[in-house]
């Protein structure tokens, strides 16, 4: 495991130990990262003494259920150290209930890359809102932070822990071929994911849909009249 | 060896379902190679890049025949994207020259973003996904006229 102060970004670090060699399970921590990013450009707002930054380098688990078991592992770790009811939005978007629409404590960014066929290294990355920030003001509305919503102060290493012993449980299940546990604490934690009305888009076309669980790959069952979807990729909004 | 020694080895490789036939006889190199049609899956496996034809015979050692681009195929399924965002440049654009383990594309799966890289270097030629759309396990991505 590495420490670093301050770095651009936790995955991008990581991305570079992984090209010069580093081994399955190396993990890069920061306290604060300047380039801190999100999915499709998206940046991860990380100023420093807020937030928990990890990255973790995998090379033997590449199957697509390895975002669900990383948000698993996630809300396990907010729940044991944070005290906080951590739920998930499919496939790993971790909320916590707090007075409105639910605030977004922590994103996940699962990036591999793949070669000749191959999938080369997975690394996922994970940050974690511990304390109240200066919001930028996009996020005002969506963002919350472990302290703010449960009024505890957490310990970054006892979350870091956590939530290292949660992912490496949840890895050796996929690399074992059972999944059926992880699939089924994922569904015991995303209560969105029977009875929930949720939209996607294919090309330019919108749908909508009542969500009726995951299947056994992870991707959403989504009920459409009396057809029922299977979405596995893309971006899925709750309506609410 | 002409087009009827090459026709009847590619019977014989219908003959005995074979997929790959080679030959080396004197200064004469001859490989033959069947595309594979792999069954879809979300889990990555089997090659991403197949030689376009059914069967193409490899020009003999010396020989200046002129062969067709190479095709890129997705490895996974799921959705395509060109760039790493929507205000990013893409990854390569038509006229591009490409060099092996430059980024093509990522293929995005239950938001698992995996970047793509190319197996060959040689000049992009042709790009057959639009940007957001799905792409299914094997679909051609990219063809690649390999230098």
């Amino acid at each position: 495991m590495r420490h670093y102060r301050q770095v651009g970004s936790t995955n991008d670090v990581l991305a570079e130990l992984a090209d010069q060699g580093a081994a399955h399970g190396t993990v890069v921590v920061a306290d604060a990262q300047t380039a801190g990013r999100g999915r499709h450009g998206h940046r991860w707002f990380s100023p420093a003494g807020t937030g928990l930054y990890v990255s973790v380098l995998l090379r033997t688990v590449s199957a697509p259920v390895l975002t669900l078991a990383a948000g698993v592992a996630v809300a396990e770790a907010l729940r044991a150290a944070g005290g906080l009811e951590a739920t998930l939005e499919w496939p790993n978007d971790v909320v916590v209930a707090g007075g409105g629409d639910p605030r977004k404590v922590a994103g996940i960014l699962v990036e591999a890359t793949t070669a000749r066929g191959r999938v080369e290294r997975v690394i996922v990355g994970i940050g974690i809102n511990l304390r109240e920030a200066v919001w930028p003001v996009e996020l005002v509305d969506r963002a919350g932070s472990v302290e703010g919503l449960s009024g505890r102060r957490v310990d970054p290493a006892h979350l870091l822990v956590e939530l290292l012993a949660a992912l490496a449980t949840r890895c050796a299940e996929i690399e074992s071929g059972a999944v059926a546990g992880l699939l089924a604490r994922w569904e015991a934690l995303a209560p969105s994911s029977h009875g929930a009305i949720v939209e996607w888009s294919v090309g330019s076309g919108r749908h909508r849909g009542v969500t009726e669980g995951i299947d056994e790959h992870g991707a959403l069952l989504v009920r459409v009249g009396t057809h029922l979807e299977r979405l596995a990729g893309g971006e899925v909004h709750h309506v609410r | 060896m002409d087009f009827d020694e090459i026709n009847q080895i590619l019977a014989l490789m219908r003959e005995h379902d074979l997929v790959e036939f080679e030959l080396e006889r004197d200064d004469l190199h001859v490989r033959l190679r069947k595309a594979e049609t792999p069954a879809p899956s979300l889990l990555p496996a089997a090659p991403a890049v197949v030689q376009p034809a059914s069967a193409t015979p490899e020009p003999a050692s010396g020989g200046t025949a002129e062969t067709g681009p190479t095709f890129v195929e997705a490895p996974i399924l799921g959705t395509f994207y060109r760039a790493s965002g929507p205000d990013a440049s893409p990854f390569v654009e038509v006229g591009d020259v490409v060099k092996p383990g430059d980024v093509l594309c990522i293929i995005e799966a239950m938001k698992l973003m995996n970047d793509i890289k190319s197996e060959y270097a040689g000049e992009v030629v042709d790009i057959f996904i639009e940007n957001g759309q799905p792409v299914q396990y094997g679909e051609r991505m990219f063809a690649i006229r390999r230098v």
